[in-house]
């Protein structure tokens, strides 16, 4: 919350109102970038992958349609839960620690590991995620009220943030064990399947003879240095 | 319809950079000692036309194109 408490202490009335409309329109392409996403993944790659394929266009493009209104209302309902925090980065980080730590496993299995498979993938992102809701429901932090009920307290954070990091700890490991162990007990997928998609399959595309400017490492080390260089003076 | 999004940008730049010059102008609100709605309105005018520039730059340039092959 650091930029709206700078905007209203030290704007006047004018560049404030230019400031807070490019935060909202942040916030607002932001949102509808997620929003993209997440009808996107639901209708292409659960609902005719795995659901009701072979289905009409017409009837994706509906399944599209409401699962964006679907999206934007759970996320209206998520702005009330987040308003029970003491603030949004606890929250964040509570979510990430559901969702993203486990995800982070399964790419990482995904795009580096050919041995990989969809199933193996699946049961450990379910596996993982369960990880984080069991370490939530077990453990506490000190002085605080939890927003669900807990089954049992076997340990006590000293604050949130500790809880939600070791949280994210559980929830990868169990995911990157699971997925690989489930992976190397199910079929594997035949290399040709996965041109394009995994690291050590792929091509790559190399161009020694572009400028500078055009080479990805190059930028990269520029991108490294300015931050180090920004953080050891602003230190 | 091929709009060329420049245009757009440059107008919604403009048309903000005048509405908060116009304030600096007239209000005179300082921070920190400076008028900072007058500045940044300038500097948004600025951009604003340079995009308009820009995009009307590209139009100027493809029209004779377009007029002679058709």
């Amino acid at each position: 919350m650091a930029l709206p408490l700078m905007m209203s202490r030290y704007y006047p009335a004018g560049l404030l109102g230019l400031g807070l409309t490019a935060l909202l329109a942040s916030f607002m392409s932001g949102m509808a970038g997620n929003v993209t996403a997440f009808n996107t993944v639901w209708t292409f790659d659960i609902y005719q992958s795995y659901i009701r394929p072979r289905q009409s266009d017409a009837h994706y493009l509906w399944m599209g349609r409401m699962a964006t209104v679907f999206g934007v209302l759970v996320s209206v309902a998520t702005a009330y839960a987040a308003m029970r925090f003491n603030n949004i980065m606890d929250m964040l980080q509570l979510v990430f620690s559901f969702v993203n730590a486990p995800l982070f496993a399964t790419f990482l299995l995904g795009m580096f590991w050919k041995r990989t498979t969809g199933h193996g993938a699946f049961w450990g992102l379910v596996a993982g995620t369960g990880a984080a809701a069991l370490h939530y429901e077990v453990t506490g932090v000190i002085g605080a009220i939890s927003l669900l009920p807990k089954i049992a307290v076997v340990h006590a954070y000293p604050s949130d943030m500790a809880q939600n990091f070791w949280g994210a700890i559980v929830a990868w490991t169990t995911c990157f064990v699971a997925t690989a162990t489930l992976s190397l007990a199910t079929t594997p997928k035949a290399d040709g399947d996965l041109r394009g998609l995994v690291f050590g399959l792929t091509p790559r595309s190399a161009n020694p003879e572009a400028a500078w400017y055009q080479r990805p490492a190059v930028l990269a080390a520029v991108v490294l240095t300015l931050t180090l260089a920004l953080n050891m003076v602003f230190w | 319809m091929r709009l060329d999004l420049r245009y757009p940008i440059g107008l919604l730049l403009t048309s903000y950079g005048a509405i908060l010059a116009i304030e600096g102008a007239v209000v005179r609100a300082t921070v920190l000692g400076l008028n900072v709605n007058l500045y940044w309105g300038v500097v948004m005018i600025v951009s604003g036309l340079g995009a308009l520039y820009l995009a009307w730059r590209r139009s100027a340039s493809a029209a004779p194109r377009g007029s002679a092959s058709g």
